[in-house]
């Protein structure tokens, strides 16, 4: 390694080997190089080797074709809605049939969607001034167990029941009013069997014999 | 006319040295400077093709420089190993053949070349002999190389297969320049010595 010192460093052989010395470095090598005997040896046993190690490139390596990498997409599994249709597709008998049975299906859902649209009309009808007003009236009087009361719970309610009754015709008029002030007194009221109307509980059948606030109310503004 | 039978062919005078055969050669003795050319052809051509880094032209200056050492056989004073005298005219050809190629075109420079003396170089490069010869020294290349050390063979498969640049190596790695030269001149040293512990004959 000493000669290096002398005359020139690895670094200048190795980059004129590789033909990366230019200008006026590359003149002042090629100079020294035509002169000392000792780098001419140097640089000739460094060609050797890197010729060594650039036939084993060429004669190894070079006839090898260049690999074509293509990227190919991932197989993923198939979805549900194309596993659906690969096997429809395999069965077309099966797909005739869950034609069928969709049309069944669809035409029994666009009738049940048709009959309640009318069920709802009807609904809404109930709010047309124009229609007389319901008037829900407690039939207690036929002694029929209601809302799952004993006989004789039925018997002892049946005062509570007319007076119950009689208390809502005195409010009736009222409510009627103060809820469609435009009908007309005249209108004809349709009594409801209060046993087709449900029934969240059993509390109205019980007789209420209390003295009410509002009833007070109610019969001083009637005496009035 | 001299004529080489390739590095490859079975030597005709394997117990000589190099000057020996050269007394022998000036004294008229026949296929001794042949004997020559077949032991050199190759570094020769190394060489060459470390200084001019195209193969035809390496090609060519090794057959003009053993041309040269041919016809400077008589000036030949035995003060200097044989190999660097061959060393010497083979450098100063390529020289030669730079300043050329920087003044003149490429496809002027095959005009002087004699035929006959093209003769001097290996014409069986591509021989059976040589061809195992090759595929040995390529066995021995492999292992030499793949034996390195990483952080060296790194930089050598850059060079050497990459053929990216110092400085393009410096970059990747991130590491000085000096470095990659220091590295590659270490692995190119080590691959002598883990060479030269494996001899490759062909018969």
């Amino acid at each position: 390694m000493k000669k290096f010192v002398k005359c020139e460093s690895p670094g200048q052989f190795l980059a004129y080997l590789y033909g990366e010395l230019n200008g006026a470095a590359l003149n002042a090598f090629e100079d020294h190089l035509s002169d000392c005997t000792t780098c001419i040896d140097e640089f000739a046993e460094i060609a050797d080797l890197r010729y060594s190690v650039y036939e084993w490139r060429k004669v190894e390596f070079d006839p090898l074709e260049t690999p074509v990498f293509s990227i190919e997409a991932i197989e993923t599994p198939p979805s549900w809605s194309e596993q659906f249709q690969a096997w429809f597709g395999q069965h077309t008998q099966w797909l005739s049939a869950a034609s069928a049975f969709g049309a069944v299906v669809i035409v029994l859902t666009i009738g049940i969607l048709f009959y309640s649209a009318g069920d709802t009309a009807d609904l809404a009808a109930v709010d047309d001034p124009s229609l007389p007003a319901v008037i829900v009236t407690p039939e207690r009087a036929s002694g029929t167990p209601v809302g799952g009361l004993i006989e004789d719970e039925a018997e002892e309610a049946k005062p509570s029941a007319s007076a119950f009754d009689e208390r809502r015709n005195l409010q009736q008029p009222k409510t009627s009013a103060r809820k469609t002030p435009s009908r007309q007194p005249a209108s004809p009221a349709v009594t409801v069997s209060f046993r087709s109307v449900p029934r969240l509980n059993e509390f109205e059948d019980i007789q209420d014999d209390g003295l009410r606030l509002a009833d007070m109310f109610d019969d001083i503004g009637s005496s009035e | 006319m001299v004529r080489s039978g390739g590095s490859s062919s079975k030597q005709m005078f394997p117990d000589l040295s190099d000057e020996k055969l050269v007394e022998m050669a000036v004294s008229g003795t026949p296929d001794a400077f042949g004997e020559i050319v077949k032991r050199w052809d190759r570094k020769i051509f190394a060489l060459c093709f470390g200084m001019l880094g195209r193969e035809d032209e390496a090609r060519d200056a090794a057959q003009e420089a053993f041309i040269a050492a041919y016809r400077a056989l008589p000036n030949f004073r035995g003060e200097a190993k044989v190999s660097s005298w061959l060393h010497r005219i083979a450098v100063n050809q390529c020289l030669t053949t730079r300043r050329r190629n920087r003044t003149r075109s490429e496809d002027h420079l095959d005009e002087e070349t004699n035929e006959e003396e093209r003769t001097f170089v290996a014409s069986d490069h591509y021989s059976p002999s040589h061809t195992a010869e090759r595929g040995e020294r390529m066995s021995v290349v492999r292992q030499a190389v793949t034996s390195l050390p990483v952080d060296l063979r790194q930089v050598v498969v850059m060079k050497e297969f990459e053929e990216m640049t110092f400085q393009e190596i410096s970059e990747t790695l991130e590491i000085p320049l000096s470095t990659v030269k220091s590295r590659l001149y270490t692995a190119l040293k080590q691959l002598k010595s883990k060479l030269e512990g494996v001899s490759v004959e062909v018969v």
